[in-house]
């Protein structure tokens, strides 16, 4: 009898161990491979390296200002961290103040574990200090078992800096197109039919100008600080993509299907486009296309829209939201135009390193820190609470994950936090956007291309001093250059290009090329 | 008052016609400088109730037009925090001004004593300090990591409850208070802080009104050390508050381009107008009050020949 009871215990013993080992066997390699349709559900037995036996707070920084139901979504996400022994609790640096705070929490040893961190937003001046974990891939694939393998395998390169990722990217590429919004009754009013390119749009702000300025004071474009909208418009008729794009030093090529060599990147403001768009800044500013006092303007180019101001606008989607604001007024009806779409010049797709998370050098606990970062990019659950809120709250959802807002919908903004940035992965879309929206984002998806030198991080350390002094010199001319307040756009751009290479632009040329082509070659 | 103690008769000044010229003339331009020193303060008071579009379209107006409450609507949307970050910046105020005039007093005091042994010694740091620090990371460092500052009502305080300027004055004043009167007191028994509080503090009723003005001014106008140190929003004081409302109000436009929601009625610039009238209308209203000894306390400090 004893012999069967130690028997049939073993057995019971065994059984135990081939249960735990076959759970622990369901682990992320047992997850579905197309994580965008599928649900991801996390467990704690798929982050086995992790020590999960003591209770641990991940303190997250983000850049921008609280939402109103932060508070809410903090404890929805907390509670579905429970089984992993982990909570999270947020700081956020408001806009205000995040030029000043960024660094100086860093620096000053505030405890942060996690931190938003973009191109944008100090993320290579703050790997050069050493404010970031630099993370292996074996620390990835270790610690972030999810993020090894559903993470997009060319986002890694934006972020990774000899040989180490400084940070994790966001999971989705969108594309950056370029529109124009005008006032279609005004258009109506002279005559000017749909446009299809550069040459239409000029011939509308000329006519504004000309015609309805002096009568009604709208201006053709409210043009202010100097002019980049503009700018970004050329470029992009030509298919530029930039190389390195800091402050005002710009290094940009033109795309021709494969990678350009080092001499074909230039400064963009030494290239003969730019020195053609200047004239035709001059050309637009005596015409009287926005005011002589552009360069002091303190309202926006959106705002002035907004505002019925003025009678066009570019940038991006986002000139859909001030054509909405404009359309309150009584009689004003709006178009949006691609000007690049009968040329099929390509769009340039959002980096993936436009939103990222950086686990911060000094957290004391990096593991944990990863395990929660890669919890809430790619747990279905815990991603869509922060990328959308509480389902049922602030959105609803179908089984094609096409989320509608609700009337809580304000208190927390689909992807309406740095947070939500960093962790979107794209596997959602919003149901209800106007026709006129989805047309177009839909043609640019079509276009779509991913700047091939995304993952080049030129490092300007070495020229420094060259590389600030040439910027403080663009600084001082690109505002009227941009806005063609100038009497001789040629000798204009000569003096500031001398002062450029009298400042060093050429031992920035130098170094420039001698790191792009190293990249080259490792590649 | 003659030697012998009679009363002088008032000399009238006869009003000649070109006495009463300059006065007239006089009058007219210390009348347009007033008038130009308000004009901010009107433009200011007008613009916080204009509407957004009228100001972007037309900016910002001399006259009165449009009238629109939209942007006080949008800072009292919250009345409790308002009211919080009121009765916080209130409090710190009081009391670091109390303490600040206290701390200012006292140093001063003691470095106005000739028979104090180190005061140059003593004297010398405080001075130094003006002129070099050590930054402020290593500021920041020292507060966060050492002193424990981060979310703390104290951090509000204590930053600005010493200040080398306020020390200067008040040794300088105290220097000018009779040493006998110290003596004197000390051949009666009074120790050192006996002297301080009962004699030197009720003879200087002018420096202290000077500092506490000063002081109380630093206080109610500070927001940094509450960038630095606060994230909590219940502590925030009310010019920070103030401020991270129009950051608030800045995401808004930002996320609802992002995002192409309908864009909010966010009045941006009434808002600024409307925050500096709620955040100044205190010290506006209680200046005429304490203005003769400020204008008093301009040369309080002063070197008597």
């Amino acid at each position: 009898m004893k012999k069967l009871t130690a028997l049939f215990l073993t057995l019971c013993m065994l059984f135990t161990m081939l249960t735990v080992v076959t759970a622990s066997a369901a682990g992320v390699e047992d997850l579905p491979e197309d994580w965008k349709t599928n649900v991801i559900k996390a467990t704690p037995e798929m982050y086995p390296d992790t020590d999960m036996s003591k209770p641990y707070t991940v303190k997250i920084y983000q850049v921008g200002d609280k939402p109103v139901d932060w508070d809410k979504i903090q404890n929805a996400i907390n509670e579905q961290l429970a089984p992993f022994n982990t909570s999270i609790d947020t700081v956020f640096m408001s806009w205000a103040d995040v030029s000043t705070m960024y660094s100086l929490n860093l620096a000053g040893g505030a405890d942060i574990d996690l931190i938003f961190t973009a191109p944008w937003e100090y993320m290579f001046t703050e790997a050069a200090k050493g404010s970031f974990f630099e993370m292996d891939a074996d620390f990835i694939a270790k610690y972030m078992p999810l993020a090894n393998k559903y993470q997009p395998k060319e986002s890694w390169d934006e972020t990774r800096i000899n040989g180490k990722n400084i940070a994790v990217p966001c999971g989705r590429m969108a594309p950056e197109g370029r529109l124009v919004a005008i006032r279609t009754d005004l258009a109506e009013k002279y005559g000017i039919g749909e446009l299809k390119n550069w040459d239409d749009f000029e011939s509308y702000l000329l006519t504004i100008a000309e015609k309805e300025t002096p009568e009604s004071g709208i201006l053709a474009f409210g043009g202010q600080e100097n002019n980049t909208a503009f700018w970004e418009l050329w470029y992009t008729n030509e298919n530029w993509f930039d190389a390195y794009f800091t402050n005002n030093l710009r290094f940009s090529f033109a795309y021709d299907g494969k990678l350009p060599a080092a001499e074909d990147i230039k400064l963009a403001w030494e290239t003969d486009l730019f020195r053609a768009f200047c004239k035709e800044m001059k050309k637009l500013a005596d015409a009287g296309v926005w005011s002589r006092s552009a360069l002091n303007e303190t309202v926006n180019q959106w705002q002035s829209f907004g505002a019925g101001k003025s009678a066009s606008i570019e940038w991006n989607a986002t000139v859909f939201t001030y054509m909405k604001e404009v359309e309150k007024n009584e009689g004003v009806t709006t178009a949006a135009y691609d000007l690049f779409k009968e040329k099929g010049t390509l769009v340039t797709a959002e980096a993936y390193s436009n939103g990222d998370i950086a686990i911060a050098a000094g957290c004391a606990n990096p593991e944990r820190a990863a395990m929660v970062l890669d919890l809430l990019k790619f747990d279905t659950a815990l991603n869509h609470t922060v990328v959308l809120g509480i389902e049922g709250d602030h959105y609803t959802i179908d089984e094609n994950r096409v989320y509608t807002r609700t009337d809580n919908t304000p208190n927390y903004l689909p992807d309406g936090n740095s947070l939500s940035w960093a962790t979107r992965n794209g596997d959602v879309e919003e149901a209800g956007v106007p026709e006129r929206e989805k047309v177009v984002r839909d043609e640019w998806k079509r276009r779509m291309i991913a700047n091939p030198l995304t993952a080049f991080i030129f490092d300007p350390s070495p020229v420094q001093a060259n590389a600030d002094a040439v910027d403080s010199i663009i600084g001082d001319y690109y505002g009227m250059l941009g806005l063609g307040l100038v009497d001789d756009p040629d000798a204009t751009l000569d003096e500031m290009l001398a002062k450029c290479y009298a400042a060093g632009l050429q031992d920035i040329y130098d170094e420039f090329y001698r790191q792009y082509n190293e990249w080259v070659a490792a590649r | 008052m003659t030697a012998s103690g009679r009363a002088v008769p008032k000399k009238k000044i006869r009003m000649t016609g070109d006495r009463i010229a300059v006065s007239i003339f006089g009058y007219i331009m210390i009348g347009l400088f007033a008038l130009i020193c308000l004009a901010p303060f009107y433009l200011i008071l007008i613009a916080s109730f204009t509407p957004e579009n009228d100001m972007i379209r037309n900016g910002y107006p001399v006259l009165p037009g449009a009238f629109s409450t939209e942007a006080y609507a949008l800072c009292l949307k919250n009345p409790m925090a308002i009211l919080r970050a009121y009765g916080l910046t209130a409090g710190v105020t009081l009391v670091g001004t109390l303490l600040a005039v206290f701390l200012a007093t006292m140093t001063g005091y003691v470095l106005s004593r000739r028979d104090f042994p180190w005061r140059n010694g003593f004297a010398f740091f405080f001075f130094f300090t003006t002129l070099f620090n050590g930054g402020l990371v290593p500021w920041f460092m020292l507060c966060v990591r050492y002193l424990g500052f981060k979310n703390q009502i104290y951090a509000l305080v204590l930053p600005l409850m010493f200040s080398v300027w306020n020390m200067i004055i008040a040794k300088s004043f105290m220097a000018g208070i009779p040493a006998a009167i110290a003596e004197s007191a000390k051949i009666e028994g009074a120790n050192d802080f006996t002297i301080y509080v009962r004699l030197m503090l009720p003879l200087s009723k002018p420096l202290l009104a000077t500092l506490a003005l000063f002081s109380a001014l630093a206080y109610w106008n500070d927001w940094y050390n509450c960038m630095l140190f606060i994230t909590d929003d219940h502590l925030f004081n009310l010019q920070y508050y103030l401020q991270s409302m129009l950051g608030s109000a800045e995401a808004m436009r930002l996320v609802a381009e992002k995002s192409g929601m309908d864009l909010p009625a966010v009045p941006l610039e009434g808002m600024k107008m409307a925050m500096t009238v709620i955040a100044t209308g205190p010290i506006v209203l209680l200046y005429p009050f304490l203005q003769r000894y400020f204008v008093k306390g301009l040369t309080i400090g002063a070197v008597k020949g």
